[in-house]
């Protein structure tokens, strides 16, 4: 059953196969909570951005008509949200949602797991903050960057470049790293 | 093609845009672009999977399993407004001109298919009714059950 489309599975939860849903919960938890992780930089935050947004997804699946890919669809949910919820947030808590990240240890999540991972997330960190969403999107979930850029807005060009500062930082700082040698072998 | 233009062009690459011809042909020649972009190819393969790994499928299913079925998803007015339009077309029917004219044409005959077709209309609602309502109504039945 899990090597079914995501279209499918959706199809099935509309006739009324609601258990199916923790398929599509199983496929894109991560997903989803790298990007509230990317928004929120925190556990706690990220966690329930993720809840919330499987929740709404889990509402609006009716809508889904297949114009785009449901990953595509999922995540463009999951950016609106988070969008949505950081300006609710930093209207109300200013002083809160400064761009600190928690660095609190929490042994089931804090996985940032290979070298590859902390090499893409130096790279990302020399990028402005709104873009950083489109390189997650881009590694992470797979998008093109015609589908980042119908999802979070920023003109497909611009993605294209970012996109490209990132490899061509991952090309450089992968020279002579464990991750090269691996590839080697 | 040149090896720097050659990565540069690789690098530039979408997510599943398949290599242009002159790139395959100069990594086909060049033994070094093709060792680099075959590392680079699996470097990106490998970033493919998210950096975070959680596990909230059971408190989301949790809060899911509260919602109820698309398929039960037919408000109880809907249902009510449904119900009234058959009964109201039915009695309506007796009193209309068409009936008139038909019986007048086909006479008697005409009755049996007519109320045929109410019948179905009829079951079809109410199959529905129970069918999406199964589980509501046999706590309904249960809880009758108990009171007697």
């Amino acid at each position: 059953m899990t090597a079914q489309n995501d279209e499918y599975i959706v199809q099935q939860i509309i006739k009324g196969n609601q258990e199916l849903f923790a398929i599509i919960v199983q496929r894109y938890q991560n997903h989803m909570f790298t990007m509230g992780m990317r928004f929120f930089k925190n556990y706690d935050d990220a966690a329930d951005f993720t809840q919330e947004v499987f929740v709404k997804v889990y509402n609006s699946l009716a809508s889904f008509k297949g114009l785009a890919s449901f990953k595509s669809w999922l995540m463009k949910i999951g950016y609106n949200h988070a969008v949505n919820k950081l300006n609710t947030a930093k209207n109300n808590h200013p002083d809160e949602y400064n761009d600190s990240i928690d660095n609190s240890p929490n042994p089931e999540t804090q996985v940032m797991h290979s070298e590859l991972h902390s090499i893409l997330e130096h790279a990302i960190n020399s990028l402005p903050d709104a873009y950083k969403v489109c390189i997650d999107l881009y590694f992470f979930v797979g998008l093109p960057f015609k589908e980042i850029s119908h999802i979070t807005g920023f003109p497909v060009n611009t993605i294209k470049s970012y996109v490209f500062r990132a490899k061509q930082q991952l090309r450089h700082a992968l020279k002579g790293t464990i991750a090269e040698e691996y590839h080697e072998m | 093609m040149r090896c720097d233009k050659a990565i540069e062009k690789y690098l530039s690459l979408d997510n599943n845009q398949s290599m242009p011809l002159s790139l395959l042909i100069h990594i086909f020649v060049c033994k070094q672009c093709n060792k680099e972009i075959q590392q680079l190819h699996n470097t990106f393969s490998e970033l493919q999977k998210p950096p975070y790994a959680i596990s909230l499928e059971s408190k989301i299913m949790a809060q899911i399993m509260l919602h109820k079925s698309y398929y039960q998803r037919v408000s109880s007015f809907n249902w009510v407004a449904a119900g009234i339009i058959i009964v109201l077309s039915i009695v309506s029917l007796s009193y209309s001109d068409t009936l008139q004219w038909l019986s007048l044409h086909f006479g008697n005959k005409l009755l049996v298919p007519l109320y045929l077709v109410m019948g179905c209309i009829v079951s079809g609602y109410i199959g529905s009714y129970v069918a999406t309502h199964l589980k509501k109504l046999q706590a309904i039945a249960h809880n009758i059950k108990s009171l007697l």
